[in-house]
Formats: structure tokens, sequence, C-alpha cells
């Protein structure tokens, strides 16, 4: 009976946790696109967002390590939309941001971006990234890239010879364990 | 060999243990205990050559696949160790759960195990986040989505619970570190009961545990032939970059079962899928007492439970996409 006690008490609390303790989303989500996720401190950039709340504020903000900081205001659309152009801080350190979206009346979380910020004067091109992977990409895609993969005859006879061994080994193991 | 015998303490591996353990049944544990130290060795070859940063992170992956061809087999191995570790643990837990290991004194021993199962899914659900695929974003929103509803337990996993670290960071830090370490804890809370209260094995023929390591390390060798040669015949795709805001994938097949339960039931049908499951683990010991009336319907519970979880990744697996959060 105690122990019925203690699963009826233990799901109740896990019940509670989950559906009771935590905050309903006040606000569905939108969808939000940088024009470049690279930004220049002092620089421009262009925010679309699409399938927002209808005819609703919101503020823009850029999160970071230093802190939080307000880029602008905007309202959408009669369809959720918007299109605007913020300028990022010209104080803005270098490093990794979060674009943030949320609602004006309760600063609710709606969308966020990641984005980079170089220093000013920096040119938007990072050389090791690679900027062709993001042709095309305002629609998503289930299927896998046809990359070119790097193959390696030693590679690929090292696995050979070392699945064979383990099998091998594996086997001599079990006979000499047969034999016991 | 008696060199290295006493200077190594091997003497300490001549406990008896039942002879019947000597069976691959009573082996499953230490099989997914080989797959998850694969997944520990490639893991940490990946580290070297990943770049948790939410940018740079599927150029990274992208980087290893086309210009590493080492690495690239390395990493096959480590997702195909990841899903060799799901399939082994459950058969574990199906084996231990049918010949009731958890009865008493072994209540401590399930309840450990119930906990490294979580584990796995933690490590493999944050592994698959890393890629920042299509896949990964979308399996990063659901998880953002369901925190949401979890209050303070559910704060870590929302973006803006750090200013400081992206949440690709947080990911890999948990990842790579937090539930590692959480494992490694465990399982050896794991392993010293398993020495302690003895194995679950009647009969009274008795073997050493050191015979008991030969035929378990020729299947852990198996099993890493298997795992090693399915990588070099099938390497792991990579989706394009993810894009936020939308559904266009479903999970890896470990996660499906709980994306029936989200195209079902919505977010709430997703939050309650694990908390039914693990819920009814955890319960089984108390549940499932000698005497007690609920002994027989625990058993019966959780052979349909399997059936269950089976039916339903075979269910997602088929069903086209759906939209759960947009």
């Amino acid at each position: 009976m105690a122990g019925k006690t203690m699963i009826g008490q233990a799901m109740a609390v896990m019940l509670a946790l989950v559906l009771g303790a935590g905050a309903l989303l006040a606000h569905g989500k939108g969808r939000l696109k940088l024009a470049s996720q690279h930004l220049v401190a002092g620089g421009t950039v262009e925010l679309t967002g699409s399938e927002f709340a209808k005819k609703e504020a919101f503020n823009i903000l850029l999160v970071g390590a230093s802190g939080r900081t307000k880029l602008g205001e905007v309202r959408s659309d009669g369809d959720g939309k918007f299109a605007i152009t913020v300028t990022v801080p010209p104080t803005a350190k270098p490093g990794s941001y979060r674009v943030v979206i949320e609602a004006a009346d309760d600063d609710d979380e709606v969308a966020n971006a990641d984005a980079m910020v170089m220093a000013g004067g920096s040119s938007a091109k990072v050389a090791e990234h690679d900027m062709s992977q993001h042709e095309g990409m305002d629609m998503p895609s289930r299927e896998p890239l046809k990359l070119d993969r790097a193959r390696s005859q030693i590679v690929t006879g090292g696995a050979i010879t070392a699945i064979m061994l383990a099998f091998a080994i594996g086997g001599v193991l079990l006979r000499r364990n047969g034999r016991m | 060999m008696t060199l290295l015998s006493s200077r190594l303490a091997l003497g300490a591996l001549d406990y008896p243990i039942p002879a019947r353990a000597n069976r691959l049944d009573f082996m499953l544990g230490a099989l997914t205990l080989a797959a998850l130290t694969v997944l520990a060795v490639t893991g940490i070859v990946l580290t070297q050559f990943f770049n948790p940063s939410p940018l740079d992170a599927h150029s990274s992956v992208q980087a290893i696949i086309t210009t590493m061809p080492l690495v690239s087999y390395l990493r096959d191995v480590h997702a195909w160790s990841a899903s060799a570790a799901v399939i082994l643990v459950f058969a574990h837990l199906s084996t231990v759960f049918w010949r009731r290991g958890y009865r008493n004194p072994r209540e401590a021993l399930w309840w450990s195990g119930v906990l490294l199962l979580a584990l796995l899914f933690g490590l493999s659900f944050t592994g698959s986040v890393l890629r920042s695929d299509q896949e990964a974003i979308e399996a990063l929103a659901h998880a953002v989505a369901g925190s949401a509803y979890m209050g303070p337990l559910g704060a870590p996993l929302q973006p803006g619970f750090s200013n400081s670290a992206p949440s690709l960071a947080r990911f890999y830090a948990m990842h790579v570190s937090i539930f590692p370490l959480l494992l490694a804890g465990l399982l050896t809370l794991h392993l010293w009961l398993i020495r302690h209260l003895g194995v679950s094995a009647s009969g009274e023929a008795r073997a050493t545990f050191r015979s008991h390591l030969r035929p378990m390390s020729a299947f852990a060798l198996f099993v890493v032939g298997v795992v090693a040669g399915v990588a070099l015949l099938w390497p792991t795709d990579l989706l394009a970059p993810g894009v936020a805001g939308f559904e266009v994938t479903k999970p890896s097949w470990a996660f499906l079962w709980i994306y029936a339960a989200e195209n079902l039931a919505g977010t709430t049908g997703m939050l309650l899928a694990p908390i039914v499951l693990f819920g009814f683990l955890a319960a089984v010991p108390l549940a499932d007492q000698p005497g007690s009336k609920l002994a027989g319907f625990t058993r019966a519970a959780g052979a349909t439970l399997l059936t269950l979880l089976v039916a339903s990744i075979v269910y997602a697996w088929i069903a086209p996409a759906q939209v759960h959060l947009h």
C-alpha cells in the first residue's frame, strides 16, 4: 500500500511539473530570416519575418555575452509579416549573438536567429565559412546533401582488416570458451 | 600472465558467478557498454574536428565528410554505435525485465539502469542536434517547445537561458561533458551493485567471472565488427543547413515513438510518451513484488508497452512528416 501511494505521489509531482508548473506559450512562434548572419558593427541588416501574430508590435534585440541591446521595433501586417532594416550598434563587440524578436506587450520571445558580429570595417565575407551552402535556402529540404565524400584506400583497407580481425579474435575466444 | 596477474590484482576477477550467466542474454549490458566505449573513443576524435559555433557547426561536419576520410569514417562509426547502443540497451532491459532482475535486493540496480537509459536518450538527442542540419534544427525546436511546459526544469533548454553561450554550445557541453560524466558515475554504481548483489541468474552451478569475460569479449568484438562494417557500407547522411521555422523531417528512429505520440496528441503527447515509459520503468520494482496482485499485470503491461513502442516506431517511420509546432 505504501508502495502504491509512493507511485501515485511521484506521478502526480511529475505531471504537475510538466503540465502545470510551466508557463504556457503566450504567443505563437514566428519565422525570422536575416539577410546575412554575419553582421558588421555599425552596419545594417535586413530582417524579414513571417507567420507572426497579425498586427502585433515586436521588439528587436541583439542578445549576447555583453547583454541585450534593443535594435528597434516593428509591427507585423495583416498576414503576420514584416520587413525592417536595423543598425547594428557600432559599439557591439565581435562575437556570437542572437537576434531576438520579443512580443512588445509581455517580452515573450517569439523568434530568434543566430548571428556573428564582426568589427566595424570588416568585410562581410568570412574566409572559412562556405556561404554557398546557404544559396537557395529559403525553403528547407529533407534530402541528404550530395557530398563528394573523402575516400582513402588506406582507411577502407584498414577498416576491413580491423573488422575481420574483430570477428576472427571473437571466434577464437568463443571456441576456446567452448573447450573450457 | 602471473607477472601481470599479481601486479594488476587480476585474481579479483575470479569471484564466483552463476554458470548460467555465461549466456548471451546475460551479456547484453556488457555489449551495451562496448558500444558506449566505441562512442566515447570515436567521440573524442570528433571533438577535435567539430566546431560547436552555431554558424560553423554544419560546415565543420561537411568538412569532415568531404576532406577527412578517417574522421568521416569514425563519424559514421559513432552514429551507428549510437543506434547499436539503443538496440542493445533495450534488449538488455527486456531480458532483465522478463526474468524479474529488479526484485529485492536489486531495486537500486534497476533504477540506476533506468537513469542510464534516460541518459543514453539524452546523449543521442544532444548529439543529433549538433549537426545543425534541417533534422537537427527541428529537433532543437521541439526541445525548446517541450521545455516551455516544464517550468524551471526546462529553463536550461530555452535559447534565452544564457546570453553568453548559444544553445548549440550548451548542447555540445551536455553531449561531451555533462551527460558523459553523469553516465560514468551511474555506470560505476551500476557495476558496483552487480558485483556485490550478484547476477540474477538461477542455478547452483558456478563459474568464475574471469571465465565470463572470454565470451563477453568475443561478443563485444562481434558488435564492434558489425558496427564498423555497417558504417563502411552505409555512411551517415548530412542534410542541408537547417532553416528555422519549418518542419519537413522526422527524427532519428530512436525517437520516432515520441514523434508518433506527437502526431496523435501534439506537444502534450510528445511530453507524455517519455513520462509514461520512464514512469512505468521506475514503478516496476514497486509494483511487481512477490505475491503482489500487480505482479502479473506489471509483466503484461511491460510486454504491451514494448509492443506499442515498436509499433509506434514503425507507424512513425511509414507516416508522412507532419507539422506540429508551426
